[in-house]
């Protein structure tokens, strides 16, 4: 009796069918990414503006290591820092609804601090922090902003972007390599839990310290910003 | 149907290998190619020779060698005559001074990464010439014979010559 009614729901025989639903139900296919697409960005295209000219640069890249980044940034003749700041912010809060919860821990937050910024060494002629700081909250996005001031040369400039879509259901989390000097191509890594979204006065109050905030506009629902130490 | 392509990680055959279940602690030198599964802790050293650190290979050393591949784990910093070539998955945690790098997408790398220009090797027939320009010799030089010279290094011999006629 079971065997037909599991036949008539499944088509083949009884032992194949009963593990079927079991196998469905413990593995849901997981979320497909999003195809990688090209943007352009003027904030980056005067990132790189104010480096030409000046080779052997320190260049601070939070978004992993990428033969593409390393090889952009090798033909001026810069040196590269690598560093995989959401790597880490996953590895130390999760990925779960409790990643924001997390930073509020002293532990964990000191732990994400010295594995992120304990083997840094500045100064730093530039950094290309992308949109790693939209995942952080008071009080360790000060914190963090605060090491990344220390490391910094003065004069010299940070690239970062926050999104600015409040819509979103969660923060995409990408991969960003570097195809020309104002093109990025956005490689969909996964998400993490939606946030408050940083407005243009939040931002300038995060980078208070710094010597000033330059806002950039786009069409993608994004605050680019280019900060100078 | 034809199988794709794919550059394999496999190292060619090892001469010497440190196995998954041995853990080795001091200073490691190696004058052939070394292939590294098990746990190694403290100084690497192959500086003619490719080190290859597998797939459950942790390393938590110093690197020196002619070319080091990484498939593994690497905690330290690691240096590199020839090649560094970090593959997916591997971990390496430390700075890379090299010629050349390869790091591919799912790698994950912590550090600097610093590529210095490989040595152009000067003919010492050459070597010489320039210590006799250099010397501030009162003996009248014997122009040396013409060195068998690759065309890259020249225009260096060009402008020796009328300092050593000097």
């Amino acid at each position: 009796m079971l065997k037909d009614t599991l036949r008539s729901w499944f088509g083949h025989s009884g032992e194949a069918a009963a593990a079927a639903p079991a196998l469905s139900i413990a593995a849901p296919a997981p979320k497909a990414l999003p195809a990688p697409y090209l943007r352009t960005s003027h904030a980056l295209e005067q990132f790189f503006q104010d480096l030409s000219g000046r080779d052997s640069l320190r260049i601070l890249d939070l978004s992993g290591a990428s033969q593409a980044n390393l090889n952009f940034l090798m033909q001026y003749g810069h040196q590269l820092y690598c560093e995989d700041f959401v790597s880490t912010m996953e590895t130390v809060f999760g990925k779960g609804p409790d990643f924001y919860e997390n930073q509020a821990n002293e532990a964990r937050m000191e732990e994400f601090l010295e594995q992120t910024f304990a083997s840094l060494h500045g100064p730093f002629d530039g950094a290309l922090v992308w949109d790693t700081l939209q995942f952080l909250q008071p009080p360790l996005l000060d914190h963090a902003v605060g090491h990344l001031n220390r490391l910094m040369e003065p004069q010299s400039l940070i690239y970062s972007f926050f999104c600015s879509n409040d819509k979103l259901p969660a923060l995409p989390v990408n991969s960003y390599r570097l195809e020309t000097n104002k093109s990025i191509r956005v490689i969909p890594r996964g998400e993490l839990p939606m946030s408050q979204i940083q407005t243009n006065r939040g931002i300038e109050r995060t980078f208070s310290d710094f010597n000033s905030v330059k806002f950039f506009l786009t069409r993608e629902h994004l605050r680019e910003v280019l900060v100078r130490r | 149907m034809s199988t794709p392509y794919r550059a394999e990680p496999e190292p060619r055959v090892p001469a010497a290998t440190i196995g998954k279940s041995v853990a080795v602690s001091g200073h490691v030198s190696s004058r052939e190619d070394l292939f590294v599964d098990g746990e190694v802790e403290g100084t690497v050293e192959l500086p003619d020779n490719r080190i290859t650190i597998g797939v459950n290979g942790k390393v938590k050393a110093t690197i020196h060698a002619k070319e080091v591949i990484i498939l593994g784990s690497v905690q330290g910093n690691v240096e590199a005559v020839e090649k560094v070539e970090i593959r997916k998955d591997a971990r390496l945690m430390g700075d890379i001074r090299t010629a050349r790098i390869v790091i591919e997408d799912g790698a994950v790398f912590k550090g600097n990464i610093d590529i210095v220009r490989p040595e152009v090797k000067t003919p010492p027939k050459v070597q010489a010439a320039a210590a006799s320009a250099s010397a501030p010799a009162a003996v009248p030089v014997t122009p040396m014979p013409q060195p068998q010279l690759a065309p890259a290094i020249a225009p260096a011999q060009q402008t020796l010559s009328p300092e050593i006629k000097r």
